[in-house]
């Protein structure tokens, strides 16, 4: 059952299996439509930066960041590293109501306060095409897909002058065609609600069906990870990888940052015990009162958790 | 422009009648279409449901290196001193199913009133058919799901091969309730009360037996040893724990020490206010735990030498 496919690009013989949909040369490392599911003519490509465009971004964004700027001289590249993500997209119309709620303090306790929106737009909804995918960066880049009108080309058309400038690592692509529509259908309402939960304190009622989904296409996207070393740590920034967009990166904690920390856990120790001795020595004290230096001591240990955290997520 | 053909023929599905093209040489395939696997040459149906992932090439132990190298924590010597110890190989049985599920559902909501909605979920997952740590560390793993091959006996001998501990009725009731479970949660979440549920689809489809490559790694680090998992098929890190730089646990320890003394500090300060003898005693008795509670994170993290980290799942407390 072994295949005897080669690599038209560079003759080498190809790993397919039954089930491969799109074959990548272990040699050149070109990908190659095998599966009779998924049509040539679907295939499409963002092409991506090289190295050295991305190393220089990288440094770019080192000389606009607030902390990164001040520690540049002892920030090093480890390793950049290039991928490129399958991902299905296919535009989807959505249609329907959503009633979500807000909570709102009045003088004794809260109340829910209702709003109900209209929904009728069409969106991209991206998903990644296989099951195992790095989490970090992979989120942000769908995010980016679909609130961008991209203008990829078709893979058939890519040359093997131009294969050679744009190759990267090719991850392999799990789910047909069929299956992603199943997905997308699925995904763009889990989304959607996703949203909605975001912006408010819950959801009172979603009414919203596809209406229609295009034809998807497969799109093979680039990402782009450049490792850099600072002190004796290792940290990274992720771009998408065909115009060096900022997906999402990780720093080092700074040192003002740390003391800010550990001096805001100083001044919380201080303050629940004298908070305690206030609440204690009124004439009347409820019990419901010493939640207060209970919340105080959850404050400490929230605090306290951030003088060790190494990195810092920034979006 | 280039041929992206290769040589190919017409394989004819004997159960639903879908013509595609697949390799000249291919013997056995699956229908992409209702999933029949079929002899391409003679048209008849031919009973798979065993199959096996093939080991990647790439040796576990780089792929192994190179992605705790990128760790937040790890001495930067990690590289010079890392030494190899031993590796298993695992060859784990795992039952496959696609999942997909619809029901119809009435919700009650407050300003929509009462309206129907569909819920859907679909999803493929492996069911672990072993028992023991093996199957807590492939829970929720998300197993690829292409590029299984037609099992051989061989495999056996390559690894440590385990026969299927549960049955494959027992694995399509666990991959059931997943899915009947699901499709609640989603219509639980359209509005405040689920009034009606009706399944419209309920399909777990066995995709097959699956005996499945994981690497067991062991690595010593300046006389402590690590243990790693590391998928055999597709090198990801399931996986792995990795020593945290010597340098920060000393500062940690020390930060942790100073905020206990704070603690302590307080306490005194509070003894020497005027306030009556009960509230003070409970006002020292707060800032004390207190400081204990400050320095808790520092001396948990900082006494505990190994780290565990993953490629496919966010580890919350490596934050």
């Amino acid at each position: 059952m072994e295949s005897e496919y080669v690599c038209s690009y560079c003759g080498a013989p190809l790993e397919v299996t039954p089930e491969t949909i799109i074959a990548i040369c272990s040699y050149c490392g070109k990908p190659k439509v095998i599966s009779g599911i998924v049509s040539v003519e679907d295939v499409y490509i963002m092409p991506a930066l090289d190295r050295f465009s991305i190393e220089k971004i990288f440094k770019e964004t080192i000389e606009r960041d607030f902390d990164l700027r001040r520690i540049k001289k002892e920030i090093e590249i480890h390793n950049s590293v290039g991928t490129y993500v399958p991902i299905w997209v296919s535009k989807v119309h959505l249609k329907g109501k959503v009633s979500y709620y807000r909570y709102k303090s009045e003088n004794k306790g809260r109340k829910k306060v209702y709003k109900v929106e209209v929904v009728d737009e069409v969106r991209n909804v991206p998903i990644v095409a296989r099951r195992q995918i790095a989490p970090l960066g992979t989120n942000e880049l769908l995010n980016l897909i679909s609130n961008r009108e991209l203008s990829p080309k078709r893979l058939i058309d890519v040359s093997v002058e131009e294969w050679r400038e744009i190759k990267l690592e090719v991850l392999n692509t799990e789910y047909d065609k069929r299956s992603a529509l199943e997905r997308i259908q699925e995904d763009s309402l889990d989304r959607l609600r996703e949203d909605f939960k975001r912006r408010s304190d819950g959801i009172d009622g979603f009414q919203v069906e596809v209406v229609s989904l295009s034809d998807p296409k497969l799109l093979l996207v680039p990402i782009w990870r450049v490792y850099y070393s600072y002190k004796d740590s290792v940290y990274q920034i992720i771009y998408a990888g065909w115009n060096g967009e900022l997906l999402v990166k990780t720093e080092p904690v700074t040192v003002i940052r740390r003391v800010a920390y550990i001096l805001g856990s100083i001044a919380l120790i201080f303050i629940t015990g004298l908070a305690t001795v206030l609440l204690l020595s009124r004439k009347e004290v409820e019990l419901s009162s010493l939640i207060f230096p209970l919340f105080l001591m959850g404050m400490t240990y929230y605090t306290a958790r951030k003088i060790i955290k190494g990195v810092r997520l920034e979006r | 422009m280039l041929d992206l053909s290769a040589r190919e023929i017409i394989a004819e599905c004997p159960t639903c009648g879908a013509k595609f093209s697949v390799p000249e040489t291919v013997a056995t395939t699956e229908c992409p279409y209702c999933g029949t696997v079929f002899n391409v040459k003679r048209k008849v149906k031919v009973e798979v449901d065993h199959f096996y992932f093939p080991l990647s090439k790439r040796d576990p132990y780089d792929s192994l290196l190179r992605f705790i190298e990128c760790q937040y924590g790890v001495p930067v010597d990690i590289k010079r001193n890392f030494t190899i110890t031993r590796g298993t190989l695992h060859i784990i049985p795992v039952y496959f199913y696609h999942l997909h599920g619809r029901a119809r559902v009435t919700v009650r909501s407050r300003r929509l009133k009462t309206f129907n909605a569909v819920v859907e979920e679909v999803d493929d997952v492996g069911i672990v058919a072993v028992k023991g740590p093996l199957r807590d560390l492939l829970k929720d793993y998300p197993f690829p799901i292409r590029g299984k091959k037609f099992f051989e006996e061989r495999i056996k001998r390559i690894g440590i091969y385990y026969d299927p501990e549960i049955s494959r009725e027992e694995a399509e009731r666990i991959a059931s309730t997943r899915l009947s479970r699901r499709l609640r949660e989603e219509a639980e979440e359209l509005g405040e009360r689920v009034r009606d549920f009706k399944e419209e689809l309920f399909k777990v489809e066995f995709k097959g037996l699956v005996h499945y490559p994981v690497w067991e790694l062991e690595y010593g680090y300046k006389g402590t040893t690590y243990k790693a998992y590391v998928d055999g098929a597709t090198g990801v890190i399931i996986r792995a724990e990795h020593p945290l730089s010597v340098k920060g646990r000393v500062i940690q320890i020390a930060i942790g020490g100073l905020l206990l003394v704070i603690g302590v500090v307080a306490a005194f300060t509070i003894i020497n206010l005027g306030f009556s003898e009960n509230a003070k005693l409970f006002g020292t008795l707060a800032s004390l735990i207190d400081g204990v509670v400050a320095s808790l994170p520092l001396f948990t993290r900082s006494v505990r030498q190994k780290v565990i980290a993953s490629e496919v799942e966010v580890i919350k407390e490596k934050e």
